[in-house]
């Protein structure tokens, strides 16, 4: 179990019933499903004796099975857990939602538990009437339900001077998917009267780094929810609860969570968070500022190394795709290193700023391959490649790396993350 | 019914032609007293010092605030535990290959520091400096980056007339799918490399990522064991266990800040001993020293003032043993 590769191997090749690569002996799972008796012909022993009652699990969890399919983070690349970040398991992952439980979580000051009889929203600056909301307050208002993605600026970031992470879920892990429920930030506009002259707007968390970020009027008038709610249960404590901004396609880092105060004014903040951070250093010297949106990125998920290819023959290749500016309009795929392009087919619905499932049908011959897949968004944008991103930014930026990634399949079906020119 | 229904559409029009300021309002919450914003309302212009309260600090009022609260993470000379924030030098490098971005290299804007001192600081206990402790740390931190002189006093006048040396390091352009600087405007469909396809990075080196498993994380930033044995068909670069890169970042952080031409650590004027570790030929050229007084005897660095950990030292010693190539 200690070497996760392997495990994942054995896994493998017990699915497949002795279609074994590179030359693996049969794992102890393998062979324990072989004298379990719970194979044809004989009955399954969970058939012969009843289950538990239905009241045995009143909030479900995972089966004890699906034990490996969790957040993990990387331990070197921040001084604490509590501003860190863990990384979702796309590699487990079907379809485009994401279960609350494994959505990326990136704290700055730690998850606080915050009271929501004890919670309160503060709307004030730049408005006619200054408010205090409780949480009943804001669930009284008009109510909206909207999937979006969420992605950090930083996702893909420690891949910036070379591929570094082998896995999908560490390379790609900080983004996921939700259904949102709350009120529309415009409805509270129109409610507090906020004044012509404001032009931006602070939010604040209601954590130990009290997040501020400054978002412009136009952006917070148009598609910005106030949201209490994903995938139609309350806000997990990690992401929000019990209320928090949603800022579709935008640096996820403007989502705040736990969302206690807006502050409408003339000029942005300029804060610690938009200044020092989320910022992109370029190879001039000179740093780009309020850099908000998340540009097309796509990434195959399976394979990828944290599920190898299981044999010869017929393949699905699945991924993801998204973009910040709208609609994923098409996603290619290239098995030779990007010499080649053929594009997949999109899963609808394809909805705006929101995770797209692609597929392709691919036969694996057995030999090395270098798999890539492409985004073009609804607004022309194409993907670029390391290459171009590196010419065009150097290797000093952490942010917003979208760059098109390569996965090597090795002959023994094992999948390794390179670079290709 | 169905007039109800085009009664509905009629109002719904008449409300979205007017625009917003014709739209419903529902009446929900309680007004925000003047007592209850002032409660909440930290925030700080970082341009233009807006919000900055009344209240003063020196430098020397800030050395004592920062001992206590502040270095054992940041360390005495700003210079940063482990993973946690340098605050120190590092100016003149944003153009190098590894830029260090501190409050005096980085960082636009004066009274920004303030504004995140106060609500996000310190890390364990935000919010329970006073404002006057405030100043005084925003002055010592900005005098350790040679921002401001070793007598300076901060209050809500002078901090925002504190010009950053970054000042004008900032563009600020909203970015869209055409302002960006990598696009381009063709996705070739057939032959579109001229040459094979080339592995220009390839990670089975490096073994950072951690491992996946039912527990969670194991193990922690870099484990110096052997390269696993690739599968025997598939090419792959031969490559040394540890990087010259791995190196360079190291002596950057723990040695350069002294031993350079130009030292960034406040009080040294020139390389101590004239040991230089500020460009890979000299750090090559130094491998043997280094080996013996941070690898072996571990005399270096001073009082350990930049942290360097046993992991650090470690990878120090794999490298000079593989030839410090």
């Amino acid at each position: 179990m200690k070497n996760n590769r392997r495990h994942f191997l054995q896994s493998a090749a017990a699915v497949t019933g002795g279609a074994l690569l590179a030359g693996i002996a049969g794992s102890k799972e393998a062979q324990a499903a072989v004298q379990s008796g719970n194979l044809p012909p004989d009955v399954p022993s969970w058939m012969k004796k009843l289950g538990t009652g239905v009241e045995a699990a009143p909030y479900g969890e995972p089966v004890k099975y699906e034990r490996d399919v969790i957040r993990r983070n990387v331990p070197f690349l921040t001084a604490t857990t509590e501003s860190s970040v863990s990384f979702t398991p796309l590699q487990d992952l079907d379809g485009v939602i994401t279960p609350n439980g494994l959505c990326f979580v990136r704290d700055h000051g730690g998850t606080p538990v915050v009271d929501p009889v004890q919670h309160r929203l503060m709307i004030h600056g730049l408005v006619e009437r200054p408010m205090v909301y409780s949480m009943v307050d804001l669930m009284r208002f008009p109510t909206e339900s909207r999937i979006y993605f969420t992605e950090c600026a930083a996702n893909g970031g420690m891949d910036w001077r070379g591929a570094q992470m082998q896995g999908v879920q560490f390379s790609h892990g900080m983004v996921h998917c939700c259904e949102w429920t709350g009120v529309k930030l415009s409805t509270l506009m129109n409610e507090t009267g906020v004044s012509p002259k404001a032009k931006w707007m602070l939010a604040e968390g209601a954590d130990a780094a009290a997040m501020t970020r400054s978002i412009p009027i136009e952006k917070a008038a148009d598609d910005v929810l106030v949201a209490w709610s994903q995938n139609g249960e309350r806000l997990r404590a990690e992401n929000g609860y019990p209320l928090r901004l949603v800022v579709p396609g935008w640096q996820a880092n403007t989502s705040v969570k736990w969302l206690r105060r807006l502050k409408f004014g003339e000029e942005p903040w300029e804060t610690r968070e938009e200044t020092s951070k989320y910022t992109e250093l370029m190879a001039d010297g000179k740093a780009l500022q309020f850099t908000w949106a998340m540009l097309a990125k796509s990434v195959i998920t399976r394979p990828c190394p944290e599920k190898p290819l299981a044999g010869k023959g017929f393949c699905e290749v699945s991924g993801l795709a998204w973009s910040g500016l709208g609609k994923v309009k098409r996603v290619d795929v290239s098995f030779d290193g990007g010499a080649n392009w053929a594009p997949a087919s999109l899963q609808e619905p394809v909805l705006t700023k929101s995770l797209t499932r692609f597929r392709i049908p691919w036969e694996w011959n057995g030999q090395l391959a270098y798999l890539q897949s492409r985004v073009i968004d609804e607004t022309g944008y194409i993907q670029p490649t390391i290459v171009e991103m590196r010419k065009a930014w150097g290797s000093n930026a952490v942010y917003h790396k979208n760059a098109i990634y390569t996965w090597r399949v090795n002959q023994n079906g094992t999948v390794d993350s390179v670079e290709v020119n | 019914m169905l007039k109800s229904i085009s009664v509905l559409a009629v109002a719904l029009a008449g409300a979205l032609a007017a625009g917003t300021a014709t739209a419903q309002t529902y009446g929900f919450g309680q007004p925000a007293t003047p007592a209850a914003i002032a409660g909440w309302n930290i925030d700080v212009n970082g341009l233009s010092g807006a919000g900055l309260p009344a209240g003063r600090g020196t430098v020397a009022e800030g050395q004592k605030v920062y001992e206590e609260r502040c270095a054992s993470c940041h360390g005495v000379f700003g210079e940063g535990a482990g993973r946690y924030p340098v605050l120190a030098g590092g100016q003149g490098t944003l153009t190098a290959d590894r830029s260090v971005q501190t409050v005096g290299s980085y960082w636009p804007y004066a009274p920004t520091l303030f504004d995140y001192v106060r609500r996000a600081m310190p890390f364990p206990a935000p919010q329970t400096l006073s404002d006057d402790q405030v100043y005084a740390v925003v002055a010592f931190i900005l005098n350790l980056n040679n921002i401001v002189p070793a007598n300076a006093v901060m209050d809500a006048k002078t901090l925002a007339a504190v010009k950053m040396p970054n000042r004008d390091g900032f563009l600020t352009s909203t970015w869209t799918h055409d302002t960006r600087p990598d696009l381009h405007s063709t996705a070739c469909m057939k032959n579109c490399k001229s040459g094979p396809v080339q592995v220009i990075s390839d990670l089975v080196s490096l073994h950072v990522t951690p491992e996946q498993t039912e527990s969670g994380n194991v193990g922690s930033q870099v484990e110096f064991k052997e390269a696993p044995a690739g599968p025997a068909t598939a090419a792959r670069p031969a490559v040394p266990s540890v990087t010259f890169a791995q190196v360079q970042k190291i002596i950057a952080q723990r040695c350069a800040v002294c031993h350079a031409q130009k030292p960034t650590q406040p009080g040294f004027s020139a390389a101590p001993m004239g040991v230089m570790l500020d460009t890979p030929q000299r750090i090559k050229a130094a491998a043997k020293k280094i080996g013996e007084q941070a690898v072996e005897s571990q005399a270096m660095p001073i009082g350990n003032v930049t942290n360097m950990t046993q992991a650090e030292r470690k990878l120090l010693g794999a490298w000079i043993a593989g030839g410090a190539k």
